[in-house]
């Protein structure tokens, strides 16, 4: 891309586009990276196996197998809630493309969390990140945590939020 | 728009514009502030599925151009806790195009704790033009219910000047 071009995405990310446009995955069964279902899910339960050790990262959990993300996108935030067994779950969220057992991590970010109850609002924030990655190819998405605790199945439940149209008019 | 332009407005959008604003709808007449949209399920949509749009703000209301740059989500309503995603839309009714899709995890207000809501702030705002009508959906973990929020949207106007 050469440097106007540069420049000019630059702008029509921050500034000037009527086209960006957020999505969460995983969603429900059905529709193309090109065409997502309309269908929603809860997300996915990110969680360790229950038979790693401490601090040690569990298998990849599939978030979205391949051909179901779009491409171009742009991994911009993602949600996660509901911790469960710990207290709090206390440890590290990867996020990784690729094909089973071919994952590469694309980020990892600490992750700590209470189990939920109904005590205040308790509304979950975003984590939006402050550079997103754009994501070529419609890949195949996993997740992965390593913990402080001992095995057990402690995790979160997870979505991530992509983008489409970054920088575009 | 030209190069210099560009970089000029993503300076001024960044570090040097005393013009940008920051808008919250719906609103009262005048000055007056409102407290949200009901941002709930019509009660007859299946889990996971869309509900219909409920409307945020009729046509010819939000500034002409502005940008979609955040929204609150507060006193999750039914479920225990609310569990969904919204979607954030513009254009007529029967014709909305989705904007934004965020997930929203919230339980209902209780008076213990200080727990003060999150705003969502878009990392990448999205440019509104033509003042359109401003809509939301829901679709949800549970059953059919009304279950839902109240909801806010943030927009700016003056980005980059």
């Amino acid at each position: 891309m050469g440097e106007f071009q540069n420049l000019k995405s630059l702008f029509m990310a921050k500034v000037g586009s009527t086209t960006t446009r957020y999505w969460v995955y995983p969603r429900g069964a059905g529709g193309t990276a090109a065409a997502p279902t309309a269908l929603g899910t809860v997300g996915i339960q990110c969680i360790s196996d229950g038979a790693v050790a401490t601090q040690v990262w569990a298998p990849y959990i599939q978030i979205e197998a391949a051909a179901r993300i779009p491409s171009p996108c742009w991994l911009v935030g993602y949600y996660t809630h509901n911790a469960l067994l710990d207290a709090p779950f206390n440890g590290d969220l990867s996020i990784a493309i690729g094909a089973a057992a071919a994952e590469v991590d694309i980020l990892v970010v600490p992750l700590n969390g209470w189990v939920a109850s109904a005590v205040g609002e308790g509304v979950t924030p975003w984590n939006w990140l402050p550079f997103p990655i754009r994501i070529d190819g419609s890949p195949r998405v996993a997740a992965r945590v390593r913990k402080f605790t001992a095995a057990n199945a402690a995790g979160v439940t997870l979505k991530i939020i992509v983008c489409t149209g970054l920088g575009t008019g | 728009m030209a190069e210099f332009p560009q970089l000029k407005a993503l300076y001024q959008a960044f570090i040097g514009s005393t013009l940008q604003r920051y808008t919250l709808y719906p609103t009262g007449a005048g000055a007056l502030g409102t407290v949200g949209v009901q941002a709930v399920s019509d009660g007859a949509a299946a889990t996971q599925v869309w509900s219909a749009y409920v409307q945020i703000v009729a046509a010819a209301v939000i500034t002409d151009p502005c940008w979609l740059v955040g929204m609150i989500f507060s006193t999750p309503i039914t479920d225990a806790p609310l569990n969904c995603d919204y979607a954030i839309a513009s254009g007529g009714a029967g014709a909305e195009v989705d904007l934004v899709e965020v997930p929203l995890v919230g339980y209902a207000p209780t008076a213990v704790g200080q727990g003060i809501v999150p705003i969502c702030w878009l990392p990448f705002p999205i440019k509104i033009l033509g003042s359109p009508r401003m809509a939301v959906r829901i679709r949800k973990l549970s059953a059919a219910s009304a279950t839902g929020s109240t909801l806010k949207i943030i927009c700016m106007t003056g980005l980059g000047t």
